[in-house]
């Protein structure tokens, strides 16, 4: 691991999928929009970034496609799959119930 | 084909430098700055890449996979559809497969549970039971027969290779039932060491042990079946007393389901009670021992064991040396050599009958593949590769195959069972059979097995010439190699159909003789019921003479009767399996190195021999002359007769039985008597001696003749007559059940029924391979000689004579017929060895045999030419020439 925040590994995949939730994007996509989400508090490892991507489309997660970037040039697209969808939902109800479960142990009362 | 993975994987992480390349020029930075923190950035581009390639080319492969499937799934819709346009062909296909392969999985499910499942004692390879073969110097060439308890008793005292000997008797016993009625069934007298030795434990209670077996007191064991079907399978049977024949006696327990030793159909053990200081002369020969060997030795060094044992005997006393003891080990007494070697010839034909199926189906997929060629070659053309085309043919034949053994095994679970239901003692260890789980994974094996082969070869047919649509010229329907494939492939089935058909004949010519064996008495209407008068009821032997005298007349007068008597022997029962050696007036006694006499001692009333239809030889019959108060008279068989009265009349001559104190009872010899077959019908006759039930005490005092077989003649069927006999029996003692009331016809059927049943089967399979061997004679041949039809066109356009044309064919198609037929006989004379056990009246080289199968399938083959020959040249030139 790089440069940014010690992320849990899944946790990329869980940041990855909500990218996609508003619509297909390229990786280069992906990087950029989660580090103006989180106004560059947290800086996508650029090397886990597309093994990450490659690993969910081999699940079924993630579907790829050839296009046009904004810039007019070939890129690889992702959209969430209907199981990425469902994954997605998962994968935050799990995230709210270990935040909010440590928020209770480190601010709670002594 | 696209642009590869790698390729792909280059281009993406490419496009993400160049966008953030493009950030830092936004930034600021110069063209070379931006690049090197943009690929800082990705820290190790070339690892990522192959991490990214890595993920991607298993994807690929993933989706490959799945698109194979996919067409493996439109392979087996096409392949159902296909076969259900052609219905002819795929119920011939699978029926064929089926008869053959449910055949196998039946007969290996026999196979299994008879010869590979162990037997369920302990350590099964230490028992052994103990008998006496009787060599020819004896007089008689008896390889197993009963030990005599003094014999017995002195092994087991003197012997150090055996463990633990023990010993039983067959009898039957007269049981009150829970409901009061009384029931005879077969049961085993047993000493206390029978069950230990066996090592088996009870299902309820215990089983008789050393304790138990005392003179005076006498102890029971039920079988489970007896258990089940007697008593409810009542728990409160233990300790409980049942009347045996009369006699309170205490029910120690139950014995485990699985046990049927020493056979089947024995279900009640009782001690024996035998006095050893009290024993039966040492020629009376009743016993079969059980005995467990010590650990390490083997069954010949127990033999020899006790053969140096016999041999001091000889030394001790006057008996005979002319026989001595042999161990037979309880696996093969138990399943016995004879069907072990039955069931793996069977085994082998059923096998043959498959190699039989195969070929047929494979030819039959063969010939559709030819047929189909026009629709292949189109396929082909379309771009389906020849991978694709094998796999179909693969699928095919899969279906084919699993089709096959579904219904065979359906086959077989059915057959089996309606078979053994017919004849459940022609197998030992019937009630154990089943379709288990080895068998149905033996058809897995087998369907699985098959459908490759076939695949194959069907594959390689159609992957080496549908794609080549020109190639479908004037070189005829088949081409050099390919008529060379079918040629060898008529050769090889005629081969095998002559092989297992001139086996299969052999064999029903057995069956047939076996039918006609005389058993020395005519059986034709014929009831008998077994009768047993407990020595309770009956102490003195006047009563047991009254009684029985009484219930002739009775029975006699009933409506339909012609006669009725009383034996204590019944044809093809085993008799009571004593012999009891006796000695001859104005010969010495033998000695020790001359064999002694010794017969099987039968007791009749008057009128048996009559009824039974034994013709007399010399002399008289027995009659009511021969009554209590008259001179013992005795009748003999040829058998004895020629042992020891060779070349003279016996007929005056006195013979007389040991009845201890010194004392000899002399018996004057009246007459002569055919053979009968107490034994079943290989055996050889017994030499027997016969008196009147009458005269039976006087010569033996103080023993009766209580247990004797009723037999009486009427034309009617036995439902119209039992009744009657019952009431006329209960008439005199209404405590007196009738046992085992049967026809002789049914009895002798029975006898004949374990070697009759295998060697059915064998003949049955064996038609069935004749049947499908000549079914694929004819077809292969007759497909061969059609697919020249064109060629046939031409030669007669150019000019060939039709006769002549015809001639050719028929030649060429008959040629690999002969081969086979030539090969086959000459296969089948060397190996018909394999069949001498089991046949009967016939020769393993019978010249009817090797003549008419090979004249048969020939003929076959010359039909199978002839016809389509024959309708290849009335069809027309110039319809031939279009054909195809």
């Amino acid at each position: 691991m790089g440069k940014g925040a010690n992320l849990l590994y899944g946790t990329l995949d869980a940041l990855i999928l909500r990218t996609l939730a508003d619509g297909p994007r390229h990786g280069y996509g992906i990087a950029r929009w989660l580090e103006s989400r989180t106004d560059d508090g947290i800086q996508i490892d650029e090397s886990s970034l597309y093994p990450a991507l490659y690993r969910l489309e081999k699940r079924g997660l993630l579907a790829s496609e050839w296009g046009t970037s904004e810039s007019e040039r070939r890129a690889k697209f992702y959209r969430l799959t209907a199981t990425g969808r469902h994954a997605l939902e998962q994968e935050t109800r799990r995230w709210e119930r270990f935040a909010s479960a440590v928020s209770r142990v480190l601010l709670g009362p002594a | 084909m696209g642009p590869s993975v790698p390729d792909e994987v280059d281009e993406e992480l490419e496009f993400h430098v160049e966008m953030r390349v493009r950030e830092y020029l936004t930034q600021g930075l110069d063209a070379d700055e931006a690049r090197r923190e943009a690929l800082r950035r990705f820290g190790d581009i070339e690892q990522v890449k192959a991490v990214c390639r890595r993920v991607g080319l298993d994807r690929e492969e993933g989706k490959v996979m799945r698109e194979m499937f996919d067409e493996i799934r439109a392979d087996l819709r096409h392949t159902l559809r296909q076969l259900r346009r052609s219905p002819a062909f795929a119920l011939a296909a699978v029926g064929t497969l089926a008869v053959a392969i449910g055949a196998n999985t039946a007969v290996f499910g026999a196979v299994d549970n008879v010869l590979l499942k162990p037997l369920p004692y302990e350590q099964p390879d230490e028992l052994a039971t103990i008998w006496t073969r009787y060599l020819p110097e004896s007089g008689f060439d008896i390889p197993q027969f009963p030990i005599s308890p003094a014999e017995l008793l002195d092994f087991r005292t003197a012997s150090r290779t055996t463990e633990a000997v023990g010993y039983y008797q067959y009898t039957a016993r007269t049981v009150m039932g829970a409901d009061g009625t009384p029931a005879r069934h077969r049961a085993a007298l047993v000493d206390g060491e029978f069950f230990p030795v066996l090592g088996m434990e009870a299902a309820l209670g215990r089983l008789i042990g050393p304790d138990d077996d005392q003179p005076g007191t006498a102890r029971m064991v039920l079988s489970h079946g007896l258990w089940q079907s007697d008593f409810g399978s009542d728990p409160g049977i233990v300790g409980r007393s049942l009347i045996l024949d009369g006699q309170p006696v205490e029910v120690l327990g139950v014995t485990p389901p699985e046990f049927a030793f020493p056979d089947p159909g024995v279900r009640l053990w009782v001690s024996m009670g035998l006095d050893p200081a009290n024993l039966p002369g040492r020629g009376s020969h009743f016993l079969v021992g059980v005995a467990r060997l010590r650990e390490g030795q083997t069954l010949a060094q127990v033999e020899e064991e006790a053969r140096a044992i016999h041999a001091g005997w000889s030394e001790r006393y006057e008996h005979n040396v002319g026989h001595f003891p042999i161990f037979i080990s309880v696996d093969e007494f138990v399943v016995g050599a004879d069907v072990r070697r039955a069931l793996w010839l069977l085994f082998g034909a059923v096998a043959l009958v498959l190699v039989i199926a195969c070929a047929n189906v494979a030819s039959l997929l063969l010939t559709r593949a030819e047929a189909r060629r026009g629709e292949l070659a189109v396929r082909a053309a379309l771009g389906a590769g020849r991978a694709r085309l094998a796999r179909q043919a693969l699928t095919e034949s899969l279906i084919l195959a699993t089709l096959g053994a579904a219904v065979g095994v359906g086959l077989a679970a059915v057959g089996s069972r309606v078979l053994l239901s017919l004849h459940p003692e022609a197998l030992p260890r019937s009630g154990e059979i089943a379709i288990g789980a080895g068998p149905l994974l033996f058809t897995a094996i087998l369907a699985v097995g098959v459908s490759i082969v076939f695949g194959l070869v069907v594959a390689l047919r159609t992957g080496s010439g549908s794609s080549d649509l020109s190639a479908r010229g004037l070189r005829g329907a088949g081409g050099r190699s390919r008529t060379g494939v079918r040629q060898a492939l008529v050769a090889g089935q005629v081969t095998l159909g002559v092989v297992v058909a001139v086996g299969a004949t052999l064999l029903a010519r057995s069956t047939v003789e076996l039918a006609r064996v005389d058993p020395g008495v005519d059986t034709e209407g014929i009831l008998a019921v077994g009768l047993a008068l407990p020595a309770s009821d009956y102490p003195d032997a006047d009563e047991v003479t009254a009684f029985w005298r009484a219930v002739v007349e009775r029975v006699q007068a009933l409506p339909g009767v012609r006669a009725a008597s009383l034996g204590s022997a019944l044809a093809f029962q085993g008799s009571s399996t004593s012999r009891q050696d006796f000695v001859i007036e104005g010969r010495p006694d033998p000695v020790s190195g001359e064999t002694a006499r010794n017969a099987e001692r039968i007791t009749i009333h008057p009128g048996w021999m009559e009824l039974m239809g034994i013709p007399l030889r010399e002399g008289r019959h027995l009659g009511p002359e021969d009554h209590a108060d008259a001179p013992p008279a005795a009748v003999i068989n040829e058998s004895l007769a020629r042992a020891y009265f060779p070349g003279a009349s016996p007929l005056g001559e006195r013979v007389g039985y040991d009845v201890g104190d010194d004392e000899i009872s002399w018996l004057t010899i009246v007459g002569v008597v055919a053979d009968v077959r107490t034994v079943g019908p290989r055996d050889q006759p017994l030499p027997q001696l016969y008196l009147t039930a009458a005269q039976s005490p006087v010569v033996f005092p103080g023993s009766a003749p209580r247990s004797l077989t009723l037999a009486l003649a009427t034309e009617l069927p036995a439902e119209a007559v039992v009744p009657g006999l019952r009431t006329a029996i209960a008439e005199l003692d209404a405590r007196l059940p009738l046992a085992n009331v049967r026809m002789l016809d049914d009895v002798r059927r029975r006898a004949l029924a374990q070697p009759r049943f295998i060697t059915l089967l064998m003949a049955g399979f064996g038609v069935v391979a004749l049947f499908l061997a000549a079914l694929g004679v004819y077809g292969v041949v007759a497909y061969s000689v059609a697919r020249r039809t064109r060629e046939i066109g031409v030669r007669i356009a150019i000019g060939a004579p039709a006769a002549g044309v015809a001639a050719l064919m028929v030649r060429e198609g008959t040629l690999p017929a002969l081969v086979g037929v030539v090969l086959g006989s000459l296969v089948a004379l060397g190996s018909v060895r394999l069949l001498d056990q089991l046949l009967f009246g016939v020769a393993p080289t019978d010249p009817v045999t090797f003549l008419l199968v090979p004249a048969l399938l020939t003929s076959i083959a010359l039909m199978a030419s002839w016809i389509p020959a024959r309708r290849a040249l009335r069809v027309a030139p110039t319809e031939a020439l279009r054909a195809d």
